[in-house]
């Protein structure tokens, strides 16, 4: 038994080129690390920052040659990670978890905040086979959207919308009402979430009376990424965070107790959202 | 542990669990070398007063568990013992030897091993395992002190003291820069350890380290081991357990046995 796949290959990269999306945010380039595996919208990987920890990032961008990680600074990691300059190094290990599934013609995906980033590198793959993508970006406040490269995306098949808590950009409303009311006014066959939990647990409720399946990406606590240390499983069934998502579907997220309710600190004690 | 349980394994271990919640190394906590997994969590625990309420859920589904518990002193592992049996457990196993906390030296003297052992004897009158490691200089005395001291039964192995260095990066990948070494190549070691400590002890020896075919349980219970754990395996998935008991039981048929106890320790010619 090999155990190096299933621990991710660790490797250590260069970071090449990094981009400052907003006010907290910073895009951190690299070549891809690993020749012979493929990366789904929605997988991630385990970051080490060398004296300082290793931490879960989301891929936000992905090529044939070169892959991308959203970073909000919120701890240390995150804080190390935003001061790394191009030419330094960082550990990966990868890609761990399911994927966002492709199959729909009308999707509707809404990222809150940094849960924006995985629903970036999930934006293109749906484009390139042809669905018509209506994407709601939403945020506290104008400063911390995170809108990438979308505003200047001209294409018949692809529709913007912008949402923030207080009005300083978009709609001034909150990212589960203005879906609500996409919802009513469009087909949709497909919603994709990634954003505050709150927020999710609402689009849950909505994807539900709307009959339409639902797709959201989850964040607990993590250690080891790839389904030994059981950090992140989650009542009651047990299912990880790192293996059996982070994507869920609305069939799973009904039965995942936990879920919109409390998550667990880094000893395993609970905390509520 | 009810995900594993469902999966086919017949009693359930707990993570190991101390007085007050913990939350371990930074990371990277797990990486690996030569098929093996190198560890270094570092006891992370809720405590054991949060840790009961989960157990609770066990106990509703009548799964078999042990509660894995580890303190500082004689006096901090007796006090977890004692709250930890009012979740009922099946036993205790007495983590005496994790290679990576400031515990990891109990298990190197014969004295301390016995003083825990003692004192959580004292205390419950539940099975309680001492949980040895391979990384004494004589884990056969230290088994014979446990014994001595009234254990119901040894566990061994605990994780080979192992470390991981980034050529890259010039620097140890584990936080904590020394971790357990478990998997496939520790096997070896945990065979002679059982072997060895099966010629010295009267009481049951529990085997672990590195076991994930059926040819390594059945190598496991030739050596001495009277039941098996299985940890670094299940990153292959949950259907470890019933793919050894299967492999197991067809293993016992073929070669006329009736059930496992008939192969434990037969490769000593006892």
């Amino acid at each position: 038994m090999d155990l190096k796949q299933e621990v991710g290959n660790p490797t250590s990269i260069r970071i090449t080129r990094i981009v400052k999306e907003n006010r907290s945010c910073h895009t951190l380039y690299f070549d891809i690390p690993w020749s012979d595996c493929s990366i789904q919208p929605g997988q991630f990987i385990m970051v080490w920052i060398r004296g300082v920890d290793e931490i879960p990032m989301g891929i936000c961008y992905h090529d044939d040659k070169e892959m991308a990680m959203t970073v909000k600074r919120v701890g240390k990691a995150t804080e190390a990670l935003q001061a790394l300059q191009p030419g330094d190094y960082v550990g990966v290990r990868g890609p761990f978890g399911n994927g966002f599934t492709l199959n729909c013609k009308n999707p509707l995906l809404i990222g809150g905040g940094i849960g924006m980033a995985p629903l970036r590198y999930l934006t293109q793959p749906l484009l390139h086979v042809g669905s018509n993508v209506t994407l709601l970006v939403a945020a506290k406040t104008e400063s911390e959207l995170l809108l990438y490269d979308f505003e200047n995306r001209a294409s018949n098949n692809f529709k913007l919308k912008i949402a923030t808590d207080d009005g300083s950009r978009g709609f001034e409303t909150l990212a589960t009402e203005l879906a609500d009311s996409l919802l009513k006014k469009n087909d949709f066959d497909r919603i994709y979430a990634c954003g505050p939990e709150l927020m999710m647990a609402g689009l849950l409720t909505l994807a539900l009376d709307y009959g339409i399946p639902l797709e959201a990406s989850l964040e607990r606590y993590m250690k080891c990424g790839c389904g030994i240390c059981g950090t992140c499983a989650m009542d009651p069934r047990g299912l990880m965070v790192c293996v059996d998502g982070p994507v869920f579907s609305d069939e799973q997220l009904q039965n995942i107790d936990e879920f919109g309710s409390y998550t667990r600190d880094s000893t395993g004690q609970r905390r509520p959202l | 542990m009810a995900r594993v349980a469902r999966k086919g394994a017949d009693v359930v271990v707990t993570k190991s669990v101390g007085l007050e919640p913990r939350k371990g190394y930074p990371g990277p906590n797990i990486t690996v070398s030569h098929s093996g997994l190198l560890n270094a969590v570092g006891l992370t625990n809720p405590g054991i007063d949060s840790f009961l309420d989960e157990l609770r859920i066990l106990k509703r589904h009548n799964i078999p568990f042990v509660i894995s518990v580890f303190g500082r002193t004689e006096k901090e592992i007796s006090q977890v013992a004692r709250i930890a049996v009012e979740a009922e457990p099946s036993a205790l196993e007495l983590n005496l030897s994790c290679p990576h906390a400031e515990i990891s030296q109990i298990a190197h003297s014969t004295k301390l091993t016995g003083d825990f052992v003692s004192a959580v004897k004292d205390t419950v009158s539940i099975p309680v395992f001492a949980k040895l490691t391979p990384n004494a200089s004589d884990i056969v005395a230290v088994g014979l002190a446990a014994e001595e001291a009234g254990a119901d039964a040894i566990v061994a192995i605990n994780t080979v003291q192992g470390m991981k260095i980034d050529i890259t990066q010039k620097a140890p990948v584990l936080a904590n820069k020394v971790g357990g070494l478990s998997g496939p190549p520790i096997f070896p070691v945990a065979v002679r350890c059982i072997y060895d400590l099966y010629h010295a002890v009267s009481i049951p020896i529990i085997g672990v380290g590195g076991v994930s075919t059926w040819e390594d349980a059945v190598e496991m219970h030739l050596a001495g081991a009277s039941a098996i754990q299985i940890g670094t395996a299940t990153l292959r998935g949950l259907d470890v357990f019933a793919d050894i008991q299967e492999g197991v039981e067809e293993y016992l048929v073929r070669e006329g046995f009736s059930k496992t106890s008939e192969i434990v320790g037969l490769a000593g010619g006892n």
